[in-house]
């Protein structure tokens, strides 16, 4: 334990000095080898925490030896570990195909500014993972919006900076509720330490229950501008479509999720499941879920645009994490937490190679690629593989997370709720396989000269991270145990 | 009146908060709504330091027995400040960078501009 | 346009306002204050010689590699300290746990790694706060 024990802490530091060392860099090769080498030695880290975490439980660990209530607490339990090594592992595959993406698709003095938010960004959402009381988890979401937000207007076009600054706003009410909602938490139970709290909130439930449960609703109001929540999305298909390709997998495949994970800290670590099912809270997330997965798919069948269209999935597929949650049976939460491991890499994966046939073709609209499969075998391969996993066919990953939900309705005896799984996954459908089917079979509408698909370091993360996909789908114990398992003992306190 | 007069903090903020938000929702100008933000963010500032404020205590200087505000919040809200300095000044950055752009700063302009190719 | 009132008020003031925010800075663990005070009245200093003598003179001053130099050298020098804790076989960013010496309390030098941690802050701070204004108003 002796090495490991610091490894949570020595990622995010280790990233955090690269995005200040790469400011200092000229242009060139450098600033992107930097970026490379933050998320491989994040990404080792947290491979190192999880094998500790799966060996030996929960890690805590003491910033500075200073125990809590005085010290910073850096707690990785098993639900933080593995989906803070998914976020290490996705944003490595990001970093690669960044480095083929970036000088193709942003001008040149932007792109060492690109290196340097992508690896700030990635400290940040580690850094929220990894922390064990609200108000440092605060600071890194804030560390992570921001560089969310400054990710979105690198290219400097109009488009992504109107999209970038409709993101701040929403952004920044969210983040204001969030702390408003923790303020409201510490007010009654004088601690922000998760285990500290999950100790007051008994007594503090007893004296003061309107005060927690005002902090939880403002709190999820936060948390539901910052992870789009429907209605609470309209910032996101444009910040997600206007971003550069590798920011836009980013943003989707991860961002999305860690704010999710505060949602998860709050409602289940902190207030734990008892407290929370006591109030409006299943029942508002269900229907808003509900609103977002419908409204999501739809919206999403009548865009033209290929990452619009994307921007819109993730707003449906977010929508499903917030249904898991909202349900509180085993099945479902456990569901929930597969669904943010699969999600974050089948997204990815699918706006990885949306930018490759967009910087093939230099056409966005989903019309142009009919017969795009003869020209660029791997890379609609690997769209192909990602969205029967959105869709949720088996035997991908995204069926058994999709399966896992309809499983915990029935638990909960809503089958209502398992209609909504099946219906949507047919919404899904519709817009997902037309494109597959006519990017096969569909004639040619383009002549594109011949030559590869792209960089090496872009189609080859792209298939690589869609192929690893349909693999843990296939052979799902590495998720799922540790999922279940982190699932059971959130319920169980 | 004195439960409302020992609340004075929570209300000024409620009020402070819907004053932020209204001030971000009505106005069309990108400044404006930036300003907003701000007091809405100032309004959430004073809600955390008030949750630590005890009546009659002193500083929280250690000098001898007696009653002491809580100096935890005060210590969070610093970070929280700077926090919402950092975003605003890259929201005034990204509102001079869409004026470069555009020669407005009004959102229903920008729009028709975007959406009008 | 020259102002002779504003010139000569700058240039007494500028490094006294410079020095206070030193002097914020390395007395924070003794008195109110500290990096982020004293950063920021040091950047305030700089504010002051942009406004008054125009940012291309005060650029001379702290150019902009310069304060990206000290912006990411006050990041890694925080980040660097925190790290000798962990070398010294504590944890990351221990202090007197490491055995740093503390000094006497009320001394300057005393307090082990605050003092330097105040240090690379308030270079941080002073930093941040220029290029906010050379972002925001130094286009000329």
């Amino acid at each position: 334990m002796a090495v490991v024990e610091h490894l949570p802490v020595l990622g995010v530091a280790g990233l955090l000095a690269m995005a200040f060392v790469i400011p200092l860099l000229p242009e060139g090769r450098l600033p992107a080898m930097l970026a490379l080498a933050g998320s491989v030695w994040a990404a080792l880290a947290q491979a190192g925490t999880l094998f500790a975490v799966l060996a030996e439980g929960t890690l805590v660990y003491h910033v500075g030896s200073w125990p809590p209530p005085w010290g910073i607490e850096v707690r990785v339990d098993l639900l933080g570990a593995v989906v803070a090594f998914v976020v290490a592992a996705v944003g490595l595959f990001i970093a690669v195909y960044a480095l083929g993406s970036v000088p193709l698709e942003i001008p040149g003095p932007a792109r060492r500014w690109y290196f340097c938010l992508q690896t700030l960004l990635s400290a940040g959402m580690l850094g929220l993972i990894n922390s064990g009381d609200l108000f440092n988890i605060f600071v890194f979401l804030e560390i992570t919006s921001l560089a969310a937000y400054a990710l979105v207007a690198v290219e400097d076009k109009l488009e992504s900076l109107e999209a970038s600054f409709k993101y701040l706003v929403l952004g920044s009410v969210g983040s204001g509720l969030v702390l408003l909602g923790i303020a409201m938490i510490y007010m009654v139970t004088g601690h922000l330490n998760l285990e500290a709290l999950a100790g007051a909130v008994p007594a503090a439930a007893e004296a003061f229950p309107r005060n927690l449960t005002a902090g939880l609703s403002v709190f999820v109001v936060g948390i539901a501008a910052k992870s789009a929540l429907f209605p609470l999305h309209v910032w996101l298909p444009d910040a997600h479509a206007n971003a550069p390709s590798p920011a836009s997998a980013l943003l989707s495949g991860l961002v999305l999720k860690t704010s999710l994970l505060v949602l998860v800290r709050v409602t289940f670590n902190v207030l734990g499941p008892a407290f929370a099912q006591a109030t409006p809270l299943p029942m508002v997330l269900f229907w808003l879920s509900t609103g977002g997965i419908l409204l999501g798919s739809l919206f999403a069948i009548a865009q033209r645009d290929l990452k619009r269209m994307l921007a819109y999935s993730s707003v449906a597929q977010v929508a499903y994490i917030f249904f898991g949650l909202s349900v509180f049976t085993h099945n479902a939460v456990t569901g929930a937490f597969l669904h943010i491991v699969y999600h974050a890499m089948l997204k990815a994966s699918l706006f990885m190679a949306a930018g490759l046939i967009i910087a093939r073709t230099g056409q966005r609209r989903l019309g142009a690629l009919s017969g795009i499969g003869r020209h660029m075998p791997l890379t609609t391969a690997a769209f192909a593989i990602a969205a029967v996993g959105m869709i949720g066919l088996p035997p991908t990953g995204g069926f058994l997370s999709k399966w896992y939900l309809a499983l915990g309705s029935v638990d909960a005896a809503k089958p209502l709720y398992a209609f909504v799984i099946v219906f949507s996954s047919l919404l899904n459908a519709m817009y997902f396989l037309p494109l597959i089917i006519s990017a096969f079979f569909g004639p040619a509408l383009q002549t594109l000269a011949p030559g590869r698909e792209g960089p090496l370091t872009m189609v080859l993360p792209t298939l690589l991270l869609s192929v690893v996909t349909l693999l843990i789908g296939i052979v799902p114990h590495f998720p799922l145990n540790a999922l279940a398992a982190a699932a059971a003992a959130l319920l169980g306190r | 009146m004195a439960p409302l007069v020992d609340r004075v903090y929570y209300f000024t903020s409620l009020a402070l908060f819907a004053i932020g938000f209204h001030t971000l929702v009505t106005n069309n100008n990108l400044i404006k709504k930036i300003m907003g933000l701000n007091i809405m963010d100032t309004a959430v500032f004073l809600f955390f330091v008030a949750t630590g404020f005890v009546r009659g205590g002193r500083a929280p200087l250690v000098t001898g027995p007696g009653v002491y505000t809580n100096p935890l919040p005060p210590a969070l809200i610093l970070t929280g400040i700077v926090i919402a300095v950092s975003t605003t000044g890259f929201a005034l950055a990204l509102a001079i960078r869409i004026y470069h752009h555009a020669g407005t700063l009004n959102v229903d302009e920008l729009t028709r501009r975007i959406r009008g190719g | 346009m020259r102002d002779t009132v504003l010139d000569i008020t700058v240039r007494i003031l500028f490094p006294v306002i410079l020095l206070y925010g030193l002097f914020v800075v390395i007395h924070g663990h003794l008195s109110p204050g500290g990096g982020f005070t004293g950063g920021a009245i040091m950047g305030a200093a700089m504010l002051l010689l942009g406004l008054a003598k125009g940012s291309t003179a005060a650029h001379r001053l702290l150019t902009e590699s310069l304060s990206t130099a000290i912006d990411s050298g006050g990041a890694l020098l925080y980040l660097a300290s925190g790290l000798t804790g962990l070398l010294l076989g504590s944890r990351f960013l221990a202090n007197k746990a490491a055995g740093f010496p503390v000094g006497t309390p009320g001394q300057l030098l005393s307090s082990g790694l605050i003092w330097i941690i105040g240090l690379a802050v308030g270079a941080k701070v002073l930093a941040t706060m220029w290029s906010l204004f050379t972002a925001l108003a130094g286009e000329e």
